[in-house]
């Protein structure tokens, strides 16, 4: 047996961003020699959780890659990938192949934070694909997949380690079935669960884990490790750390001269929006949709946040290091000109409303054309003219 | 690393080892053969983690080492070619060369690091037999096993061995087979369950005439010449079916085994399709199967001559299960025991074999006439 009370390491240090705090407390688990059978890692999307889980099961079977652990890895295996007791599992769209399944597992290899969830990133080969697929744990793959996993020993490591990433996506059936699995664990078997959204998890579940809540990522702690990690020159990364929302995983996509596309097809938005040029609304809504995925629309509301963030901090402070647009501050100081009553935080508490409604597939269109009409009337200091309880009258009527 | 090797020797042994490498897997390594060096000889490895195939063959080493090789295309390329000899060249960083005086091929190994450690079953309780008896044993009880995963003991054959004799048990809840070697033994009692995927390569894998058997908590290895097949164990307590089997069965019937399956096989086509239900009616003498399946409107009934004295009775089966049972009598004459419709019927081949004793058990069906 290997005595985890000797090992001197710093939990993730060759790549985990932030999480100071729960960090230690897995170095203070490791220490204590007490390893639980079930972890719930929780957090918003986009701040690490599968890379913490990786470099967990990583260091309880004595791997040298995440966390280095010089000459105490009491594994040969380069990385958690090929050690043939960590065992991760994604949820997965229905009639998925191995092969598809490897390569996201590849790709998560090459780097932890890669987005390798289907249902965010439906094809590797097309990153411009819009189809989203939903995903989940069928309870087949659950059955054939996930389950014999867990019945053996290990092989050569310490522990058999299974992650499952989202299991918010799991469904009743496989969540009970898992249950199951969970409440009478084998010996040396430990499960490393992973979710966004604890709230859609069996409270079952939830009580038999050990909950370890990850929090959002500083700003200053994406700027840098977008610097260290990506590479990222370092008068961009400042502005993509400030865009990003908390998510490094996503902001590692963004490329900073389409956002600033983007930044200027918003404030043209705005703009079409104070006017109530519906022509150009409709328009500008029909090329987010179509031209953008999820992850685009999803950026847009953030690019759009935090533009409004801007004019709200430039208004009251009217100090320009405090924005994040600053070589924008000409088009900041014409808006705050003319527009002195805009009602700001209610602007930014729409677009704030809307980012749920992508990711519950509202349809893009609807929501950029509706967001638009509500900006009309919050800029010049009015309530929307459709009132919150009466949301419904935005939609179209039906014609056909 | 360097060695030299006959094309058809190699191709042997990776035919040996290539039934471990899974076809599919998200372990990309599992796809590889490890090929080490050891003294003069050349030791090839494949495993999906559950079972590992082991074949060490002999070979011309000049500079010893280790590489995982992919599989599937060196097994093809290495099928093309007539018995030459290959000479392999591997470098620091896993690039393997191979040349045949045809021409050379070259293929990207993976570092042998990362391949799967193999189980250490060095202290492993050994027993030794030989190979004729460890596939009898599997032959008989194979066909038994369950694919049932809710009950995972199930899943494989158990085997029990004694000092003074050794029983092989597989069942799936509807039959159960029952293989008693006598001249099996081993100095201290061993029980544990082998999964039936591992004992399809070991029937396959087993050349030598010895085989020696190691057993240790997790796993169990059978050694025969230059192949190892080392399994893991299914780690659950087997059912206790020992209570299944009736003690008192006062009937006994004596019948033809080729006549009863091929009547039991032409009469189960008339069966329902989704009961395979048939029904044995036993009157002195005479056996007569029936089936019918009402959905169709067709019926089916044939008699045939036994040896059966005791009372009338009428006792239904699965035709499937009951035809099973029958294939795997090694005899010309059946016996049957039965003690009522609702207790399960006991096969075995009225003539045994010295030092082994078979004993099957079919569940039956309940028949609407009991009511």
């Amino acid at each position: 047996m290997i005595d985890y009370k000797d090992l001197t390491f710093n939990f993730g240090d060759r790549r985990l961003v932030g999480q100071s705090f729960a960090r230690e407390q897995i170095k203070r688990i490791i220490h204590s020699g007490r390893i639980s059978h079930s972890y719930l890692f929780s957090g918003p999307p986009g701040i690490g959780k599968t890379a913490f889980a990786l470099a967990f099961a990583e260091l309880i079977n004595g791997v040298d890659h995440l966390t280095n652990l010089g000459d105490q890895a009491f594994s040969k295996k380069s990385t958690w990938f090929t050690h043939p007791d960590i065992h991760v599992f994604l949820p997965v769209p229905t009639g998925v192949s191995v092969e598809e399944l490897r390569e996201r597992l590849e790709l998560l290899r090459e780097d932890p934070y890669e987005i390798v969830d289907f249902s965010l990133r439906p094809s590797l080969s097309n990153e411009e694909s819009t189809k989203n697929k939903r995903a989940f744990y069928p309870i087949d793959y659950f059955r054939e997949e996930i389950r014999p996993a867990a019945y053996y020993k290990p092989n050569e490591g310490q522990k058999t380690v299974i992650i499952m990433t989202g299991i918010e996506s799991m469904k009743k059936e496989a969540a009970n079935s898992f249950l199951k699995l969970l409440e009478e664990p084998a010996e040396d078997l430990i499960f490393l669960l992973t979710t966004d959204n604890t709230e859609a998890l069996l409270p079952t579940i939830i009580s038999r884990c050990q909950h370890i809540q990850l929090s959002s990522l500083k700003t200053k702690e994406i700027e840098q490790a977008l610097i260290e990690q990506d590479g990222v020159d370092e008068n961009e990364a400042g502005y993509l750390a400030r865009v990003s929302g908390g998510n490094y995983a996503m902001t590692r996509f963004f490329d900073v001269d389409t956002l600033k596309n983007t930044r200027e097809a918003i404030i043209e938005y705005l703009r079409y929006s104070y006017s109530q040029d519906a022509v150009n609304i409709t328009q500008t809504a029909q090329d987010w949709q179509s031209q953008e995925n999820l992850e685009g629309q999803i950026a847009i509301l953030n690019v759009m946040e935090v533009f409004l963030r801007d004019l709200l901090v430039y208004r009251s402070t009217q100090n320009k290091e405090l924005i994040t647009n600053a070589d924008q501050l000409d088009v900041i100081q014409k808006f705050c000109e003319t527009m002195n009553d805009a009602r700001l935080e209610d602007m930014i508490e729409q677009v704030n409303e809307c980012k749920p409604m992508v990711y519950r597939n509202v349809q893009p269109k609807l929501i950029f054309t509706s967001l638009a009409f509500r900006f009309s009337s919050l800029m010049r200091g009015n309530d929307p003219i459709i009132n919150k309880q009466d949301s419904w009258k935005h939609l179209p009527a039906f014609s056909e | 690393m360097k060695f030299n090797v006959s094309s058809s020797e190699l191709v042997k042994a990776l035919s040996a080892v290539s039934g471990a490498v899974p076809n599919k897997a998200t372990l990309p390594i599992l796809e590889t053969i490890l090929f080490e060096s050891d003294g003069d000889k050349l030791r090839l490895t494949a495993t999906d983690l559950e079972i590992s195939i082991l074949e060490s063959m002999d070979a011309d080493i000049d500079e010893g080492g280790a590489v995982a090789i992919p599989a599937h295309r060196l097994i093809e390329t290495l099928r093309q070619l007539p018995d030459i000899p290959v000479s392999f060249q591997v470098d620091e960083k896993f690039n393997i060369k191979f040349r045949t005086d045809k021409g050379t091929y070259k293929l990207v190994g993976e570092d042998p690091d990362e391949f799967p450690e193999v189980p250490n079953l060095e202290e492993g309780h050994t027993i030794e037999t030989d190979k004729g008896v460890i596939t009898t044993a599997i032959d008989k009880t194979l066909f038994a096993v369950s694919n049932d995963d809710l009950r995972p003991a199930m899943m494989g054959v158990y085997f029990d061995i004694g000092t003074e004799e050794s029983k092989f048990v597989a069942t799936d809840g509807h039959r159960l087979v029952k293989y008693i070697k006598e001249d099996l033994t081993s100095d201290k009692e061993v029980d544990f369950i082998v999964p039936e995927k591992a004992l399809n390569l070991v029937k396959k894998a087993l050349h030598d005439e010895e085989c020696a058997l190691t057993i240790t908590e997790d796993h169990a290895r059978f050694k025969s010449g230059n192949t190892i097949v080392i399994t893991r164990l299914i780690n659950e307590q087997y059912p206790n079916y020992e209570s299944v089997i009736p003690k008192d069965n006062e009937k006994t019937l004596i019948i033809n085994k080729e006549q009863m399956l091929a009547t039991v096989k032409r009469v189960a086509i008339f069966s329902s399709s989704t009961t395979r239900q048939i029904r044995l009616q036993l009157n002195s003498d005479q056996l007569t199967i029936r089936a019918e399946d009402i959905d169709m409107s067709s019926e089916a009934k044939e008699t045939i001559a036994c040896e059966y004295s005791d009372d009338d009775m009428e006792i239904g089966f699965n035709a499937k299960y009951l035809a099973d049972v029958l294939g795997n009598v090694d005899d010309e004459e059946v016996y049957f025991e039965f003690s009522t419709p609702n207790r399960a019927g006991i096969v075995k081949p009225s003539d045994e074999e010295e030092n082994e004793r078979i004993l099957m058990l079919v569940m039956p069906v309940m028949l609407n006439t009991y009511a």
